[in-house]
């Protein structure tokens, strides 16, 4: 679809190729304008190499398991995060595109956005058909099939990605609001991790999976498409090509869901209410309730309210967050005055720990109850129930150790976006302090969750229970460390190295991929290794790594080694 | 392509000085870097004769930015805001009370004071960050921008006579801007950058004693770099 007219675009190409080819001022600056594409082309490569990892994935169940739907079953997890990955990139592409509101003011349909930006998220959606023919021409090969049958490979996997297209939009369309951003976060982390560790986890999980698999086949929707490719085999199943049915509902909820998102296009005048006061608390509040009870109006205080508020210096107090639980109160009691401004500044509507535990608590609860309810019907079901939630509830966890608060947040100022923190005298040091205290003041929470987990992860394996509690107890420390990495991290947002080759960036980038991954491995080392001494050398060697790797990034910040802005990609 | 490149100025302190040129000239950029926010590849920034580094929170605390969006926190209260950026430049000191409260009036903020920032005008949330530069009173203001930020004549006004006031008393104040009588009027010292290279940067006396379009020194500049880009 295009916007305007393609004889006006070949015209207006033409033209712009011609004057930048007459001068020489005008080529520079093409080329470094180009530099955007390039960085692009970077990003799809890095996405291309990605499609190799499923392909691999799958070549290594099917000959460690000599099992095609132990493969089948990989490909249908991947499938899984990608209807969520989709979804989450739908929703972004469609509602907060950065063209978006320039286009609005063009005299051009909703519906002709619509279009527009659907087709941006549908192009770059082929990458999911990319990874989804690797993994299938991966399974293909291992399976040597004869070359009649590899027509199958390209028509599974368009059928297999149109699945994922379509759950992916009525997720999108259905449940817009599900946190799809921290499930990629955690989708993504879990990855990485997966790919450092793989020679430690990935047997484990093969055995999880590979019994697992043809429930999994049979009862996931985005293995429903690779199960077909079951025909092919010389001893596969004719009966599952019933599985064309459910797969053409799925494919048919595309038409409402598409209509659902378009109409979100329609235009209709926003009327918000009136913006109340948002009152301090004490005499301020009381002398304003009073005005509350007019229906009709919203809470305003007066003038002579507002001049007592201020000449009292009540605003200049900090708000306390001892009132809201008791890690809140003595997380106050441990920042130093400056921190707590600092605290004040990531977290201006308070730091909450006692009701998001409360919650995670919860969430634990059900899955442990759910989960040995589910072993009544079968030990693969009670796997699967504690594997979702583990995930959903380490996900929770994740969130709340290494929150950030808006400390980071991106604000958008003339073409560049610049983090908050970079507007105001906040020194690199002291925030990270703060968001650490903050981390660690939750560990005595973190230890016992993890210490059960483990434990719990380690019974259901075979291990007993006793096995996991050691491995479980480290790995809340480490959780705890890899905020130190997280948080220098979080403080740079592009590198102002970008005139040309420099010895330092190099060193820069073995540095952060280095430590990240040293900090995987002597983590996992520390963790599994069955010899306890070595195996806590390398649990305090990877501690020191995270510190290490904060300090050093730190002196990087500090000399200027990156810009505190990022420019938009185009 | 360089943003800046072989820039190289010394402003004194009780100056107020306009930051002058083209669309993408480098001004916001100069001010970025100014304020440590965008890193040279090459150079060095001093302020009172020590190297400015992103470390010395000593020295970054002594400046404040109005970027063209101001720095806030869109959900909170104007006074919460303010409130918030004097303790974290700490110059939430006796008085500050007195300097709000006056600041407020104004700047025409006082019955908005418990609004939500986020509910104001892009002008009045402009006068908010304007208001916590002014109670904050660093010895380094750096304003992208000041007079095409939606602020009413009375807020620009009220900014002009406290610059000014800042000024005698020692403060530096660096802004950019594009209108040319506003700067004409309004500085002691005038910047003029193209394509990230200072071509002037003057007094303008001294510049309107070199000019011969006396009236209209810094169109007459601008024509200048106009005609020599052609």
């Amino acid at each position: 679809m295009k916007l305007h007219s393609p004889a006006f675009e070949k015209a207006l190409r033409c033209g712009v190729k011609g004057a930048v080819r007459s001068s020489r001022e005008l080529k520079k600056e093409f080329r470094n304008a180009n530099k955007y594409r390039r960085r692009i082309r970077s990003a799809g490569f890095i996405r291309f190499c990605v499609s190799f990892l499923l392909a691999g994935a799958v070549w290594s169940a099917a000959a460690k398991t000599g099992h095609p739907a132990t493969a089948l079953a990989v490909i249908g997890l991947w499938s899984l995060a990608l209807v969520f990955v989709s979804a989450r990139n739908l929703l972004v592409t469609l509602f907060r595109a950065n063209d978006l509101w320039t286009l609005f003011l063009l005299p051009v349909s909703e519906s002709t956005i619509f279009r527009w930006e659907f087709q941006r998220f549908f192009r770059g959606s082929l990458f999911v058909l990319g990874d989804l023919i690797a993994g299938f021409g991966a399974l293909a090969l291992f399976l040597e099939f004869p070359s009649a049958k590899w027509i199958l490979v390209p028509a599974i996997a368009a059928l297999s990605w149109a699945t994922v297209l379509a759950l992916a939009a009525l997720c999108a369309a259905r449940w817009p609001k599900f946190p799809y951003e921290r499930v990629y976060a955690s989708l993504v982390l879990s990855g990485f991790v997966i790919v450092m560790a793989m020679r430690i986890v990935g047997p484990f999980l093969l055995t999880f999976l590979d019994p697992a698999a043809p429930a999994l086949n049979l009862l996931l929707p985005t293995a429903w498409g690779p199960s077909l490719f079951q025909l092919s085999l010389p001893n596969g199943n004719w009966r599952t090509i019933v599985l064309l049915l459910p797969i053409g509902l799925v494919l048919c909820t595309a038409r409402s869901s598409l209509a659902l998102l378009r109409g979100k296009y329609q235009f209709h005048e926003v009327t918000t209410a009136e913006a109340r006061d948002l009152l301090p608390g004490g005499d301020a509040e009381a002398a304003v309730q009073d005005l509350d009870r007019i229906p009709s109006a919203p809470a305003r205080a007066g003038l002579t309210v507002i001049e007592d508020f201020v000449q009292s210096r009540q605003f200049l107090t900090p708000e306390p967050w001892q009132q809201k639980g008791r890690f809140e109160k003595w997380l106050w009691q441990w920042l130093s005055p400056r921190e707590r401004t600092l605290a004040e500044f990531a977290f201006p509507k308070g730091f909450s720990i006692t009701r998001p535990w409360w919650i995670i608590l919860r969430n634990f609860m059900w899955m442990a109850v759910l989960g040995f309810a589910a072993g009544l019907a079968g030990q693969q079901v009670e796997y699967w129930v504690f594997g979702i939630g583990f995930f959903l509830i380490f996900s929770l966890t994740g969130a709340q150790i290494l929150g950030n608060g808006v400390a980071f947040q991106f604000r958008f100022n003339n073409g560049v976006n610049i983090p908050f923190y970079a507007g105001f005298p906040v020194g690199f040091r002291e925030l990270s302090r703060v968001l650490f205290k903050c981390s660690l003041i939750q560990l005595p929470l973190l230890v016992p969750l993890t210490t059960i987990s483990a434990g719990l992860i380690a019974q259901l394996a075979g291990a007993g229970f006793a096995f996991g509690i050691l491995p479980g107890f480290k790995a809340a420390f480490l959780i705890c460390a890899s905020r130190l990495i997280l948080v220098a991290l979080a403080f740079s947002s592009g590198t102002n190295d970008t005139a040309g080759f420099h010895v330092r960036t190099v060193f820069l980038v073995v540095l952060i991929i280095g430590a990240g991954l040293f900090f995987v491995i002597l983590g996992a080392g520390g963790l599994f290794l069955p010899h306890p001494w070595i195996a806590w050398v390398l649990w305090v060697l990877a501690l020191l790594d995270a510190y290490i790797f904060f300090r050093i990034y730190g002196w990087f910040y500090h000399a200027y080694r990156f810009d505190l802005m990022k420019i938009q990609v185009r | 392509m360089r943003a800046l490149d072989h820039v190289s100025l010394q402003i004194e302190p009780g100056q107020i000085v306009s930051l002058l040129g083209p669309n993408g000239a480098g001004k916001t950029t100069l001010i970025r870097c100014l304020a440590g926010i965008a890193a040279p590849d090459k150079g060095e920034v001093y302020f009172d004769e020590q190297e400015f580094r992103r470390d010395r929170l000593d020295l970054r605390s002594r400046i404040y930015m109005v970027a063209d969006f101001p720095f806030l926190f869109w959900d909170q209260s104007v006074l919460r805001n303010i409130a918030m950026i004097l303790r974290l430049y700490e110059a939430d000191g006796p008085e500050a009370e007195d300097r709000v409260l006056g600041l407020l009036r104004e700047f025409d903020l006082m019955p908005l004071a418990l609004r939500p920032v986020n509910s104001l005008s892009r002008g009045q949330a402009y006068k908010v960050g304007m208001v916590s530069m002014l109670a904050a009173d660093r010895e380094l203001w750096l304003l992208d921008e000041p007079f095409a930020s939606g602020m009413d004549p009375q807020g620009i006004d009220a900014f002009k006579r406290h610059a000014r006031d800042a000024a005698k008393r020692g403060r530096t104040i660096l802004y950019s801007t594009q209108l040319l009588d506003v700067a004409e009027r309004f500085s002691d010292r005038v910047c003029l950058i193209h394509k990230g290279e200072i071509r002037a940067f003057d007094t303008l006396e001294h510049l309107r004693s070199q000019a011969q379009d006396k009236d209209n020194v810094l169109e007459g500049m601008f024509r200048q770099l106009r005609e020599g880009n052609s």
